[in-house]
Order: structure tokens, then sequence, then C-alpha cells
């Protein structure tokens, strides 16, 4: 009965693994109804907890360790980033659930989930719960590999290292600092050593590889590169319009640095050398080794590629250009028609040719040296990836804007009725007018090729007339030949082939409709630019004043209806500690506060909030999944929204939840009268000024932070973010005062202030 | 008096869109107010409580003070209103174990008398009438932590002229007679400036209600400094001067205080 269902298990994967289009790619969701893990409330798990036999530890002890484990959890189960029941996951499950086969202390315990992050990771909780990265898996070149870090993971839960650790660690409280690093680390090395000898057992029972238990160190060790180590073509960026010469290419790839065999001594892990030894040496003492590296190298793959995907999502999300663009290379050999990673490559694109806030306005800061910083430079890529690297960094902005402008264009010329290419075009035309570059930068109106012909056979004009005017004066022409020479374009010496980012936009430049696009985005950026500029002309008391009303008029957005999703709840105690419990509450009572003065204003709102977890349904569980992605990435990008990767996906929310406008809140609290022991003593000496001190900051210890985003569901633009600091206890009343004030503001309408 | 009628009119002709508590902007609060015996304990002298007609040793610290202020919002952060105040405490007359006094006879010599009595505390009132702005850089006034700025007019009243006094043995005079005349008439009546600063912790009870705690830090200022040495020759026992400068001294030493009350907005 048991292998039947096994069978149909796996039949079932498979057949949900042969529904993935990745040519229409869509991003990893949960599916079916929410696991246990997800929708006990954490409390509850807090108190089954407590009636399980934690032999080694002390009752306050265990306390401590049940708290801090499943509140630490399931924040992770909440952030949206982990998925049950998608392809990945039953995948992980139906893996694991083969290497315990047969084991009846841990057959049926485990809970495989998909944790979407591209570090290479993996994890096992006291729970039962085992996580494994997108990352790692789109690392591995075959099942067998996946298998051991599995078992590895299935070990550290079967021995208890989660409970085994925190004992030590609660044990060795007396030690200096420096000692407590050394030893805990010591026996945390010990852990990773036993979990790995341990886990050959399981890995070969299950009939895999034994070859592969090293490879997967590799795997661990290089995680830090790409997924694959390709060479980037010199001709990639190349196509009837676009030429880019070899010379740009010619950048080295940057040699690979990581080695096995490092110190490990302050490490949780041991060096990768020495678990490499420990392991051969145990796999000696097993025979018979099998002889499987994929069970099915077809379903492998499928897993991988998701993976790979996600890891380019991610890395677009996190704004990582140069390795989205380089994984997309790598993806795109296999698929080469595939919407997504085009469309993911429009993104990339217009990401890299966004506008940058005119500098006029920080010309005096004093920080500028720091603001300019270019930070992208800390990033260290080794490998292949680095000849990317380097085209991108020496590419001008009017190269990113040309090479942008292509690859968006030639997106949508692929397929014109596809919404997100077709609004990225446009978006990427308003880019290119508000960078306000084309004054000055002249794109030609031939291509590299057309140029070439054309200079000579202008070459050849001028030699013929040079012939003919020979003997008299010279007429040169300064202004002339600096013209051409911004153009990349000179006579006298030809092409400047480094500015062949000039030429590959000519289709454009000749085009009527695209520059009469270009006139009326320099019109609106004008427009624009001079209502900024009346800042400079006015006095002090006209400044106050307008910045008073943009502060008034940027918060009325006339929401009648908006999406509450999950306020993120905090109450610090003592030095930066959570305290979960009080968190809980506090969250709690801001949620009932939220819904009280939505219904005072009369605003409708629909809530997708963790509280209810209980009955979510997976579908609202990928929805609010995604929204907190999209709003993260919006937060960071404070200046321009310039990311519609996930616009579709809004305004199908819109239409759900039946909302203009997502707002998300978050909030902290702690009470800290910061009296140090230096200004303390001295205000005591110096005794009246002490009178003023200690009260005033006994009373200003409160600090409550309440943060609001709202994100327009139909322009995808993030249109509120607004903090608001007090003094004053984080109480059920201070929040609804000013809630109260902010939903005032929030329903009334801007067109009424004018 | 005017221009602290007519700051308040200008504040309440004022209106901020955002501001208030749930919308409300104009607001009342009512407190009552302890001094904080911080300086007075150190430097005042241990004198006489009337004790159910029987003088007892004591400090008398007792200091209090009730509040009643109507206020409006500005902005989101400040308001500005009108406090009318009632301070009570007590000063002590007595130095040493006698009183004394100096009559400036009409022939222009001066006449130095000294009996060996004692005499009560006496009760002064203060009426306060006070500008005031309340401002916070992080909460929404009236509510959360916000700090007071005031400035006001004093006027001040000897409230018992006729203490109760005990003389010892052989005394020149009986106690009614002491007591009859022992305050100086022309300093019955004082004025005087005080400028004050508060920091307070505002809790919303209801929507229209809260309740306020919090400490307050005074400068007073006593007027009339020209004149209160002409008053130091006197018939009664407790001169013109020597009321105004216990009375300049006591007001000086209470800086420090602590109260709470309700706020109720509308």
């Amino acid at each position: 009965m048991r292998q039947l269902l096994t069978l149909f298990c796996a039949f079932t994967t498979l057949f949900s693994f042969a529904q993935i289009d990745f040519n229409n790619y869509q991003p990893l969701k949960s599916a079916g109804t929410l696991p246990k893990d997800f929708s006990t409330p954490t409390q509850e798990k807090i108190r089954n907890a407590s009636k399980a036999h934690l032999d080694d530890l002390t009752g306050k002890q265990k306390e401590i360790f049940i708290e801090e484990v499943n509140y630490a959890i399931d924040e992770l189960l909440k952030s949206g980033d982990v998925t049950f029941g998608d392809p990945v996951s039953l995948y992980l499950q139906q893996l694991g659930d083969l290497l315990v086969e047969g084991d009846e202390e841990l057959e049926g315990k485990l809970r495989f989930y998909t944790y979407n992050s591209n570090e290479a990771n993996a994890f096992s909780t006291d729970q039962g719960m085992v996580f494994v990265t997108t990352g790692l898996i789109a690392q591995m070149t075959n099942e067998a590999q996946l298998a051991f870090v599995l078992a590895h993971e299935i070990i550290h839960f079967r021995e208890k290292h989660v409970v085994d650790l925190f004992d030590y660690s609660m044990d060795n409280k007396t030690s200096s600092y420096n000692e407590k690093v050394r030893l805990f680390s010591k026996y945390s090395r010990d852990n990773e050593f036993e979990a790995d000898s341990l886990a050959v057992a399981l890995f070969h029972q299950a009939g895999f590889n034994s070859s592969e238990i090293n490879m997967t160190f590799d795997v661990l060790m290089y995680s830090y590169l790409p997924f694959e180590e390709l060479t980037f073509p010199k001709t990639y960026f190349n196509n009837e319009w676009f030429y880019v010469p070899p010379k740009q290419f010619e950048a080295d790839k940057k040699d690979i640095t990581a080695r096995s065999n490092y110190n490990d001594r302050l490490n949780s892990h041991p060096n990768i050398a020495k678990r490499k030894e420990e392991l051969t040496n145990k796999i000696a003492t097993f025979s018979n080794w099998g002889t499987t590296l994929n069970r099915d190298i077809k379903t492998f793959n499928e897993i991988r590629n998701i993976c790979r995907y996600e890891f380019i999502l991610n890395d677009i999300y996190d704004g990582e250009n140069t390795y989205a663009l380089y994984s997309i290379f790598i993806m795109e050999k296999q698929f080469p028609n595939s919407r997504f990673l085009k469309n993911c490559k429009s993104q990339i694109w217009l990401d890299l040719m966004k506008y940058e806030k005119r500098e006029d306005e920080y010309a005096f800061s004093f920080y500028d040296s720091y603001s300019k910083y270019d930070y992208n430079n800390y990033t260290y890529y080794e490998g292949s990836i680095n000849t990317l690297n380097v085209f991108l960094k020496s590419l001008p902005k009017e190269g990113k804007i040309a090479l942008g402008l292509r690859t968006i264009k030639d997106n949508y010329l692929r397929d014109t009725t596809d919404l997100f290419a077709s609004q990225i075009w446009e978006k990427a035309q308003e880019f290119t007018a508000f960078n306000d570059i084309l004054e000055d930068i002249k794109y030609s109106k031939y291509t590299f090729q057309q140029a070439i012909e054309e200079i000579n056979r202008k070459k050849a004009m001028n030699d013929s007339l040079a012939a003919a005017e020979a003997g008299q004066e010279y007429s040169w022409d300064k202004y002339e030949t600096i013209k051409n020479q911004k153009s990349g374009f000179d006579i006298e010496s030809g092409i400047d082939s480094s500015k062949f980012y000039l030429y590959g936009v000519s289709d454009m430049m000749n085009d009527s409709s695209f520059m009469k696009k270009m006139e009326f985005y320099t019109e609106k950026m004008k427009a624009e630019n001079a209502k900024s500029d009346m800042v400079y002309e006015m006095t002090d008391d006209e400044l106050g004043e307008y910045y008073s009303d943009e502060y008034d008029t940027k918060l009325h957005i006339q929401a009648d209806s908006i999406l509450l999703i999950n306020p993120v709840v905090f109450e610090i105690e003592g030095y930066q500690r959570i305290d979960y419990k009080k968190s809980d509450e506090l969250e709690k009572l801001f949620i009932e506060s939220l819904g009280k003065m939505a219904d005072v204003h009369g605003i409708g709102i629909q809530q997708l909030d963790r509280s209810d977890q209980q009955n979510m349904t997976a579908d609202d569980y990928n929805n609010l999944a995604q929204l907190m992605r999209s709003l993260d990435k919006r937060i960071e990008e404070t200046e321009v929204n310039s990311f519609m990767l996930d616009k579709e996906m809004l305004s199908s929310l819109k239409e759900k939840y039946n909302s203009d406008y997502v707002v998300w809140f978050d909030l902290s609290h702690e009470y800290n009268a910061e009296i140090y022991p230096g200004p303390a003593i001295l205000n005591t000496i110096l005794f009246p000024i002490g009178m003023v001190y200690f009260p005033v900051k006994l009373m200003s210890g409160h600090k409550t932070d309440i943060t609001c985003y709202a994100l327009d569901l139909e322009k995808g633009e993030l249109v509120i973010k607004e903090s608001y600091f007090g003094n004053e206890p984080a109480s059920r009343k201070f929040i609804e005062l000013r809630l109260d004030a902010l939903f005032n503001q929030l329903k009334q309408d801007k067109a009424d202030e004018e | 008096m005017k221009l602290l009628f007519g700051a308040l009119l200008i504040c309440l002709g004022s209106n901020a869109q955002e501001s208030g508590y749930f919308g409300k902007n104009t607001f009342l609060e009512i407190d009552g107010f302890g001094q904080l015996p911080v300086f007075t304990n150190i430097f005042h002298t241990k004198g006489y409580a009337n004790a159910s007609g029987k003088l007892k040793e004591s400090y008398n610290l007792l200091d209090y003070s009730f509040r009643a202020s109507l206020s409006t919002t500005i902005d989101e952060y400040t308001s500005s209103g009108l406090e009318f105040g009632l301070k009570n405490y007590f000063i002590n007359p007595q130095k040493g174990d006698e009183v004394n006094r100096q009559v400036l006879q009409e022939n222009g010599t001066v006449v130095s008398e000294s009996v060996n009595a004692k005499a009560a505390m006496i009760p002064v009132q203060e009426i306060q009438l006070m500008t005031k702005m309340l401002f916070s850089s992080s909460s929404r006034v009236p509510s959360g932590l916000s700090h007071e700025v005031g400035v006001g007019y004093c006027m001040i009243r000897i409230m018992d002229q006729h203490p109760l006094i005990e003389v010892g043995q052989g005394a020149a005079y009986d106690a009614a007679a002491i007591s009859d005349n022992f305050v100086d008439q022309r300093m019955a009546e004082m004025k005087g400036l005080v400028f004050s600063y508060g920091i307070r912790m505002n809790y919303p009870l209801t929507r229209s209600l809260l309740f306020h705690y919090g400490f307050k830090y005074q400068y007073n200022m006593m007027l009339g400094k020209k004149k209160y040495k002409d008053y130091e020759y006197s018939d009664a026992w407790f001169s013109g001067r020597e009321i105004w400068s216990t009375v300049n001294q006591r007001r000086q030493l209470g800086i420090m205080s602590f109260g709470m009350g309700l706020t109720l907005c509308f």
C-alpha cells in the first residue's frame, strides 16, 4: 500500500513538473492547503513544544529555547520566502522520504520546504522542518549531491544538534566572549563532522553514487559564483542594428580564488578540505555503493531550472544586474525564445538606463564625496562573468541608454501585443528623454556598418576634392570637427569604435514617431524641472509653506478601499532584543486599531495579514508573498519607479481585492531612558542640572516608530513612505490617534486641495 | 493683559488642517501641582505651624497649585493657550525665638523692639495668568511627550494677616496685640513674573479626554524691588521689606514641581 502511495505521489509530482512552461515562466508559488507548520499560531506551537521532553535543558533553558526557536522559524515561514506544495518542495519531500525510507524513527516526521534565496544553504529545525534554498539547488549538477545535503540535515534533526548547541552555549555563559566563540565553534564543528559521517549511511542506503559526496563540497565552495561557468561571447549583443567591437570584451576572466583549506578555527563549520578527508575515510567503510546520480535526470533538470529562474528573479529584485544578465545568458542557451527571460532582460536594462536625480541639489553637500562613491566597485566578480562586468562598468551612460533602448525595443518588436514589453518600451523612451543627453549626444542615423561605408564614401570624395584643390589654402573647420568627434564620426580618422553605441539605435533616430515621443517627454521633463527650480527662488517662508503643502497633499490619495497586508511589529526589550510575546500582543492590538480607524473614516479594508494565516488559502499566501517582495523592492527604489516586472501581478490584485492601494505598516516600540553611568554621575554631582536631566531622560524613554507605505496597484508605484516617530508608549489610544490623523489624510482627495 | 488676550485670540483663530486630538483642536486642561522641596528643604528654616490653635514646630513645605488652561493647536506639534493658576504656599516670619520691629519715630529716630514670641507661618496665595506654548518634536499635541513653555504675571497676596502668636515669659506685648499688627499692610499684595518650562506625558483615555503627569521648572521674579527698601521701618512686626524678601526667597527656591491632571478636548 505504501509503495502504491509512493508511486502515486511520484506520478503526481512528475505530472506537475510537466506543466512548467519555461518560456512563459511564472514565479514559484505555493499550492494546496497550508501546512500546519504555517497555519498553527506561534503561541500554540510553543504550548505544544513545552510538553515535549528536552532532557538536556533545564526548565528555564527549555522555555527560552522553545520560544526563541519557534518565533525565529515562524518569522521565516511568514516572510513569504518559503514555499510549500510547489514543485520544488514536493520534489524535496520525495527525495527526503526516500532517504529515510524504512527508518521508523524518522519516517513521516520530516517536512521539506523551499526557501527562495540565492544563498546556497540548507538547514533543519528541531521541529522536523528542512529548508533548502533555491540558490543551492541552482548550483548543483545532479540529484545525488542534493541527496547528501538532505541526508546531512536529516542527521542534524535526528541527533538534535540544534538543542545540543543551545544547551552547550547556555552552559558556557561564564566564559569570556573570545573563549566562548572558540569553544562554541569547536563544538559546532564536531557536530558537523558527526552529521557528515552519519549522513553517509542514509546516502548509501538510498543507492546514490559515492563520488558525489565530495563533489557536494565543491558546490558549496564555488556557490558564490554564477551557477555555470561559460565564456561570455563577444558577439552577444550584436544583431542587425547593434554592433559591439570585440575589443570591448578584452578583459580577461578573473581567477577563481576559493580554496578548501581555509582557517576554520572560529567557524561553525569545518573547512571543506577537512570534511572531504573525513568523509573519504568514512566512505571507505561502506561497500556495495550504488551508481545513481539522478533517478530521473529530466525531473532534476526541471527542478534545477525552476531554481535557476528564481535565481535570476532574486538577482533582479536585489539589483544584482550583472549577475542576472550573465544568468540569463546561460539560460537563454536552453530557452532562446523564453518570454520570461527576455522580459527580465528588458527590466535589467531599464534599471541600468534609469535617470538619477539631478546632482545640483547636492552641490554643497558636505558629504558629497561619499554620496558619489561608486558602491558597485565593491562587488568582486570572479570567473567568466568578469568579462561582462568590465564591459558594463566601462559603458558610459549614453551607451547604457543605447543598449537599453535596443534590447527593450527588440523585445517589444518580438511581440507587440505583449503588454509588459510595450509598457517597458514606453518607460524606456521616457527614461531616455529624462536623462537629458540627446542635446549633447548625437546618436547616428547609420548603423555601425553603414557608417563605415558612409565615411569611406566621404573620405574618397574629400580626397578627390583635395587633389583638385591642391596648392590652395586648407579650409579646416575646428567646430565641425568637434561636432563630428562627439558623434563618433571623424572623416580624418574614421569611426571611433569605442563609441560603438552611437550606431546602435539608428532605426529609432530615423523613426519620426520615436523622435516625437522624445520631444513630448523632453517637454515633460523641462516642465518638471521648472517646477522644482521654483524652490530656488522662494523665500524661507514660501519654502516652509511649499514643503508643508507637499507633506499634506502627498498623503491625500482618496483611499476609499485599501488592502492591508501584515504589519511588521516589534516590541524591543533591553539592548535590541525582541520580546516576541509582547510583539505578538502589540501586533494584535495594532491590527485591531487599524480596522477600527479605517471604519471610523469610511475606508473599506481588505486584510491579507499573517494574523489570519490559519484561514489563509495558498492563493492568498502567494499574493501576500509577492506583495511583500514587490514592496521591499519599491521601498529600496525611493527616487524612481523603474521596476515594472511585477506590474501585471499588481494590477491583477487590484481586481481581486477591489482595492486601489496596498498599505503596509511597520511599528516598533521600546523603552530606553538612555541614562548611562557617566552622565548620570556627572548630573548627580551637578545637582541642579540633574533635576532636569533625570526627569527629561526618564520621560522621553518611550520610542515608538510607525512607518506607513502605500503602493498604488494600478501604477505599480510606491506613493507613500511616511514615518512617524513619537516619544510615547505604544498603547491602543496612542496608536489610534496616529492612525486617525493618517486615515483622515489618506481619505482626502488631492483635487480638493487645489 | 491685553497682550495676553490678544495672543489667545490669534491662537484660537488659527486652524491647522491635520492637527488636533482626534480632530479636536481646542483643549481645556485642569491640573494640580505640588512643589518638590529640593532647594526649600535645604534653605528653609524651621518655623511654627498653627495646629488647632497651638503652635507646633514645622518646616511647613506645603506648596501646591491648581491650574486651568485653554489652548488651541497651531499645527500637529504645537499649541498655544492661556493659563490661570492658583498657587498656595507658606512663608516663615520667624527669626530665632523672637519677633522684632524697627519703628520710625516722628522725630526721625528709629526704635528697635524685640519680643520673645513665636509666630505661625503665613499662607501666601498667587494668582498666575500665563501665556504658554505646548510643543512636541515627535508626538501629536496634546498627546504624548510634550514640552510646555510659558511666561506669566503673578498677583501675590498674604492670606492670613493675623497669624497665631505665642509669647514667651516677660514679653512686653501680649499675643493678640502682636498678631493684630503683624503684617505690614503696604506689602499685603505684591506683583511678580514667572517663567516656566514643563515636560509632561499625556496619556489618551478616551477620544476627548487625556491624563497627564509631568514636571515643571519655574523661575519666579518679584516686581517692585525699588520700593521694598522703603518699607524697612514699620509699626508692624513683619515689615514690608521682610515680607518682600521672604516671599522673594521662598518663590525663588520653589523651582521644581510635579503634578498631574486631565485634558478635555473639544
